[in-house]
C-alpha cells in the first residue's frame, strides 16, 4: 500500500514536472515573442510597445500590425505546424528520423512550387502556394495508397516515402534545369524559405489548418505512446494500428502543407523539435506534442528574429538559420542527456 | 666547316622561333574578361557561340550575326526578339551547355557570363581549343570596355564606335540634366529596388544600383554589403523611399498587352503596409522590362530612371524615342512592345 502511494506521489510529481517544464516553454516562447517584436528598423523599446497597445495606431501601429505581428505569428505556427507533423510521423513509424521530409511531403510540396514557378508561369505567391498544397497532398494520397496496397507497416511507410521524395527531388530539379535565370533565382529563393510572404489572410488559412489538424492529433495520443511498445503489443491493447497511421500520415500532411506552401522548405525543425521535446518532457504524446509544437515554434521564431536583426538590412534566409541554431542546441542536449529518451 | 654548321644550324633555329612568334602574335590577341583575366582569342574570328544573350544583342549592334554558329536555350525562348538565330543550333541552357555540341561546332570563341557556367567550361573547352571569353554587360562601369573588346575581337571596331559614340551621347545628356537639377536644388529620391523575386533589393556593385546612382536617385540599400539580399519590409519602410522600382524578369518586346506591368504593380502596392510607404502614397511605382535594365538597352531604363526621378527632365528626354532609335537604328527592328508600368496610380 505503502509502495503504491509511494509510486503514485512520484508519478504526481512527475505529472507536475513536465506540465511545468510545457509551462516554461511557453514562457520562453512568450519572451521571444517580445524580443521580436522589439526588434527591427523601427525602434520599439518597452515603453513605444506599451504605447502601442495602448493607442495602436500611427506608422508604429502599421509595423507592429501588418509586418511583425503576422511574421511571428506565422513564425509560431509554422514551427509548430512542422513540430507536430514530425513528432506523429516519429511516433506512428517508431522511427526517430522520420518526419514530413521523409515521407516525401516536402519534396511533393517543393515540386508543387516549382512546377508553378517554372511551367505554370505563376506569379501569384497565392498561385504558388496553392500548388505547393496540391501536390503535398497527392504525396500524402501516393503514400496512403501504397500502404492501402501492400499493408501500413512502418517499413513500406518509410520506404515508400523515400522513394517518393527521391522522384519529386528528381523532377524538381528536372524542371529547375529548364527554368530561365529569374525562375531559378526564384526556386532557390522558396527552397532557402521566407517568412515575410505571409500576411493575415495567409495566417487565417495556415491556422485553419493546423490548429484543429493538431487537436484531432492530440486526441490520438495515447494510442501513439501504446504503438511505440510495438505493433504486436499496441495491437493486443485494441488500437487500430492501421487506423492510427493512416489519420497519423493524412494530419501531419495536411498541416505540413499548409506550413510550407506559403513559407517554402524550413529544413531540420520536423526532424529535431520533437527530439528537443522528449528529452524534456519525455516519449509521453500528451506532453510530446505541445513540447514539441513549443519547440518548434521557439525554434522557427528565434531563427527568424536572429536572421533578421544580426545583419540588418540584409536577412539571412530562415532555413540556414534554423540549421545553424538547432543543430548545435540539439548536440548539446545529445551530450547533456544520458538517459534513452525515446521510450514513454 | 663544322663550326660554319653549328652556327647555321643556330641561325635557324632562332628564325625559326622568331618566325612561330611572329606568326603567333599576328593570329592571336589577348584581352582581359569579366573577372579581370586574360584570354587568348584568334584575331580572325569567324565562328562564335554564344551563351550570355546580352552579348547577342550587342553582335547584332556590331553586325556580326553571321559569325554566331550556336545559341543558348535564353535566345530560343525568345523568338520575337531574336528571330534572326532561331535556326541556329542549339547548345543547351545557358548555365549547363553541352560542351560536345559546343566543340563539334568549332567555335573560334565561345561568349559567357562572368559567373555562369562555371569554370568547368573552361576546362571542357580548353580540350578543344576553344577560349571562353566572359562578359557580363549589365554593370554600367564596366559596359563600354566589354562593348569595345567584343567589337575589336569580331573585327567590328567601326560599328562599335558608332554605337558607343551614340551612347555616351544620350549618357552624357543624362548626366548632364540630372546635374542640373541638382544644381536647381532638386533632392536627389530615396529610392528601393526590387529585383525579380519579392523583397530582394539590389545593393552596392549591383548593375541596377549602379544605374540608379547613375540616374541621380539615393538607393536605400546603400549601406548593404551584398549585391542581391533579401530585405524585410519593415526595413523598406523604415526606409520611405519616395520612388520604388520594380525589375520584371520578362522581357517587354514580346509583350502586347499594356496591363501586363500593371498588374505586378498593382500586386506590389497592395502588399501590407505598403500603404504608408511615400512612394505608393505619391504614385512613385515603377515596373520596368528586363530588356531596359540590363544589357545594351539599359541606356533606355536609365533615361526612364532619370525622368522618374526628376520629373522636368522630361521636358528634355524622351525614353520612348531613345528607345525607338536604338532598336531601330542598332538592332535593326521596329519599335514594339511594353517596357514600363503605367504612370501614377492605378485604380
Amino acid at each position: 500500500m505503502i509502495q503504491t502511494d509511494r509510486l503514485q506521489s512520484q508519478y504526481r510529481v512527475l505529472k507536475r514536472n513536465k506540465a511545468v517544464s510545457i509551462l516554461i516553454l511557453a514562457l520562453a516562447l512568450v519572451f521571444i515573442a517580445l524580443i521580436s517584436l522589439c526588434s527591427g528598423p523601427f525602434s520599439t523599446g518597452p515603453s513605444r510597445l506599451l504605447h502601442f497597445f495602448y493607442s495602436g495606431s500611427g506608422e508604429l501601429g502599421l509595423v507592429m500590425l501588418e509586418m511583425r505581428l503576422p511574421r511571428i505569428a506565422t513564425a509560431i505556427l509554422v514551427g509548430a505546424a512542422l513540430a507536430i507533423g514530425g513528432c506523429v510521423s516519429q511516433a506512428i513509424l517508431r522511427n526517430p528520423l522520420a518526419s514530413p521530409f521523409t515521407l516525401g511531403i516536402s519534396s511533393g510540396a517543393a515540386f508543387g512550387a516549382v512546377l508553378g514557378i517554372v511551367l505554370l508561369g505563376m506569379s501569384s505567391d497565392w498561385a504558388i502556394a496553392a500548388s505547393a498544397f496540391l501536390f503535398a497532398i497527392i504525396t500524402s494520397f501516393l503514400i496512403l495508397e501504397v500502404a492501402r496496397l501492400r499493408g501500413s507497416s512502418s517499413e513500406t511507410l518509410i520506404l515508400s516515402g523515400i522513394a517518393i521524395q527521391f522522384l519529386f527531388s528528381s523532377l524538381s530539379l528536372l524542371i529547375q534545369y529548364l527554368g530561365t535565370m529569374d525562375q531559378v533565382y526564384e526556386i532557390v529563393s522558396w527552397f532557402f524559405g521566407s517568412l515575410s510572404k505571409a500576411g493575415w489572410p495567409e495566417i487565417g488559412i495556415i491556422a485553419s489548418l493546423v490548429i484543429p489538424s493538431s487537436f484531432i492529433l492530440m486526441r490520438s495520443a495515447w494510442d501513439m505512446d501504446i504503438l511505440l511498445t510495438g505493433d504486436e503489443a499496441a495491437k493486443s491493447l485494441g488500437v487500430n494500428v492501421r487506423m492510427l497511421r493512416l489519420k497519423g500520415i493524412a494530419y501531419a500532411s495536411l498541416i505540413t502543407a499548409a506550413a510550407v506552401c506559403f513559407t517554402g522548405v524550413i529544413a531540420f525543425i520536423c526532424l529535431i523539435s520533437p527530439h528537443i521535446a522528449r528529452m524534456i518532457v519525455g516519449a509521453e504524446h500528451r506532453y510530446c506534442l505541445p513540447a514539441s509544437a513549443l519547440s518548434g515554434a521557439i525554434l522557427v521564431l528565434g531563427a527568424d528574429t536572429l536572421g533578421r536583426t544580426i545583419w540588418s538590412p540584409q536577412v539571412i534566409p530562415i532555413g540556414v538559420m534554423t540549421s545553424f541554431l538547432g543543430a548545435p542546441f540539439f548536440f548539446y542536449l545529445l551530450i547533456k542527456k544520458t538517459r534513452s529518451y525515446w521510450s514513454c | 666547316m663544322r663550326f660554319y654548321n653549328n652556327n647555321l644550324l643556330y641561325l635557324l633555329g632562332i628564325l625559326l622561333l622568331f618566325g612561330a612568334g611572329t606568326v603567333f602574335g599576328q593570329d592571336f590577341q589577348t584581352v582581359t574578361d569579366a573577372r579581370g583575366h586574360t584570354v587568348q582569342i584568334k584575331r580572325d574570328i569567324k565562328r562564335i557561340v554564344v551563351l550570355n544573350r546580352s552579348a547577342l544583342e550587342v553582335i547584332r549592334i556590331l553586325g556580326a550575326q553571321d559569325l554566331v554558329v550556336g545559341v543558348s536555350d535564353s535566345v530560343k525562348d525568345d523568338p520575337v526578339f531574336f528571330r534572326e538565330f532561331q535556326d541556329r543550333p542549339l547548345v543547351g541552357r545557358w548555365m549547363e551547355p553541352n560542351y560536345e555540341k559546343i566543340v563539334s561546332l568549332k567555335p573560334d570563341v565561345c561568349l559567357a557570363y562572368a559567373l555562369f557556367p562555371g569554370p568547368e567550361l573552361e576546362k571542357n573547352l580548353k580540350i578543344a581549343g576553344i577560349p571562353v571569353l566572359r562578359i557580363d554587360l549589365y554593370k554600367m562601369s564596366s559596359f563600354e570596355r566589354e562593348i569595345r573588346v567584343l567589337g575589336n575581337i569580331l573585327g567590328k571596331n567601326e560599328p562599335a564606335l558608332n554605337f558607343l559614340k551614340w551612347y555616351e551621347q544620350q549618357l552624357g545628356l543624362i548626366k548632364k540634366l540630372v546635374k542640373m537639377e541638382k544644381a536647381r536644388g532638386q533632392r536627389p529620391p530615396r529610392v528601393y529596388s526590387e529585383s525579380y523575386s519579392p523583397y530582394k533589393t539590389e545593393g552596392p556593385g549591383s548593375g541596377s544600383y549602379q544605374l540608379i546612382v547613375l540616374a541621380g536617385g539615393e538607393p536605400i540599400s546603400s549601406t548593404m554589403s551584398l549585391e542581391f539580399a533579401d530585405v524585410t519590409p519593415e526595413w523598406i519602410l523604415a526606409g520611405q523611399p519616395e520612388v520604388i522600382i520594380k525589375k520584371v524578369p520578362k522581357m517587354g518586346y514580346s509583350q502586347d498587352n499594356p496591363a501586363f506591368l500593371d498588374r505586378i504593380k498593382m500586386d506590389l502596392v497592395n502588399r501590407p503596409g505598403f500603404g504608408a510607404i511615400r512612394a505608393v502614397k505619391n504614385g512613385r511605382v515603377y515596373c520596368m522590362a528586363s530588356d531596359i535594365s540590363s544589357g545594351p538597352g539599359k541606356i533606355v531604363g536609365l533615361a526612364y530612371l532619370s525622368t522618374w526621378f526628376y520629373p522636368d527632365i522630361a521636358r528634355f528626354i524622351d525614353p520612348e524615342v531613345i528607345h525607338r532609335e536604338y532598336l531601330e537604328r542598332f538592332q535593326h527592328m521596329p519599335y514594339r512592345g511594353v517596357y514600363v508600368s503605367s504612370p501614377g496610380k492605378l485604380l
